[in-house]
């Protein structure tokens, strides 16, 4: 009989989790991975693709040597700001959120000029909001 | 063989050829291949059973195939989790260990001392842990999907909701005929065969129907489906 419940339970887990994920209806990733996407996409790799051949006609190589790092720096900002927001979602919206912030940091990088600097002024900005936020909950916790 | 038990047996069999037919036809082994094996495989044992009764419809041969398929299903849960999280490589290695920590466990539970099964040459204890173990890989599939947001194949959410149902009832069946003994032998072969035949008849519509047209998520999440 012992089977039999766990079989019962397993059964309630599965269809509730389906049950469930169909009330939803929306997933999150449709809204990252919406038609508009591929678009976006292949704007990013003509924006990267165009930054390559400058740097290589120009024959700056102190500007070829920082191109990489710099495309790095400018995803890991994405990726930071995104987990900053993400972290103060509720649980049950925080990979919603998350992709939402990818799919509004992707806009933004796809820009022909500006994309690095929105980006890390956004970084900045969030950085400074924790940081407020850990000194106002230091505040509250003292008192 | 008892002329009821061939009739379910062959409108069973009937059954089992329109759903190879239909994974056949409308090409839905791409889709997971080992469900088509675990078809393919439950079609010949029970032709067998059927044409040859004084060789196959003997205990050892039942506990033997139904064995092999309880590891089929272990087989195609796997195979429908794995491809669910093809494009998330974290979430899908996150998944494989999780399988396989549940398929020590279902082993473990198959150490664990059984009540006495009324002198039956069947391991009636050992079949009824398998199932219920493999059920509750199921759901573990089914609830990562639901915590990642990941949309399931509709092909293979058929495929799931019928081992789900089948699963429990058959399960439940076990346990009445290992607490009851031999006389609950006609519970049990009145409901198995019911119960398969309405799994039969889901799966067959699943494998038939045309699908939902993909939203763009289900395309680049499931790139398995539809690459041409």
């Amino acid at each position: 009989v012992i089977e039999a419940g766990v079989a019962l339970a397993a059964l309630a887990l599965a269809l509730g989790a389906m049950w469930w994920r169909d009330l939803r209806a929306h997933s999150g990733w449709d809204d990252l991975l919406a038609p508009d996407l591929p678009k976006l996409q292949e704007q990013i790799a003509a924006k990267f693709s165009a930054e390559e051949q400058l740097a290589r006609w120009s024959g700056d190589h102190q500007f070829l040597a920082e191109l990489l790092p710099g495309r790095l720096q400018l995803l890991r900002r994405l990726v930071i700001y995104e987990r900053l927001i993400a972290g103060a979602a509720p649980p049950p919206g925080r990979l919603r959120t998350r992709l939402r912030v990818l799919r509004a940091g992707f806009h933004i990088l796809a820009r022909p000029t500006g994309g690095a600097e929105v980006l890390a002024a956004l970084d900045e900005e969030a950085i400074e909001s924790c940081r407020i936020l850990a000194l106002a909950a230091g505040h509250v916790r003292g008192n | 063989m008892d002329p009821s038990r061939a009739l379910v047996g062959d409108l069973v069999g009937v059954l089992q050829f329109v759903l190879l037919a239909g994974i056949l036809l409308r090409r839905r082994y791409r889709l997971c291949w080992s469900f088509a094996a675990y078809v393919l495989a439950v079609f010949v044992g029970d032709r067998l059973t059927r044409s040859w009764p004084v060789t196959f419809d003997t205990a050892a041969w039942w506990t033997t195939k139904e064995m092999l398929y309880g590891w089929l299903k272990v087989v195609v849960v796997s195979e429908i989790g794995l491809l669910t999280f093809a494009r998330l490589q974290r979430a899908q290695r996150f998944l494989w260990r999780l399988l396989q920590g549940l398929v020590l466990l279902g082993l473990l539970a198959q150490l664990a001392p059984a009540a006495a099964t009324h002198g039956l040459a069947i391991p009636w204890g050992s079949l009824a842990r398998g199932q219920a173990s493999v059920l509750c890989l199921l759901a573990a599939v089914v609830m990562l999907a639901a915590r990642y947001q990941v949309p399931l194949h509709p092909y293979h959410r058929g495929v799931l909701v019928g081992f789900a149902l089948y699963l429990f009832v058959y399960t439940s069946a076990i346990a009445v005929l290992r607490e009851l003994g031999a006389p609950a032998y006609r519970i049990f072969l009145a409901m198995d065969p019911t119960a398969y035949a309405a799994t039969m008849g889901l799966w067959i519509w699943t494998s038939w129907r045309r699908d939902p047209v993909p939203t763009p998520a289900a395309r680049i999440l499931h790139p398995w489906a539809y690459s041409s």
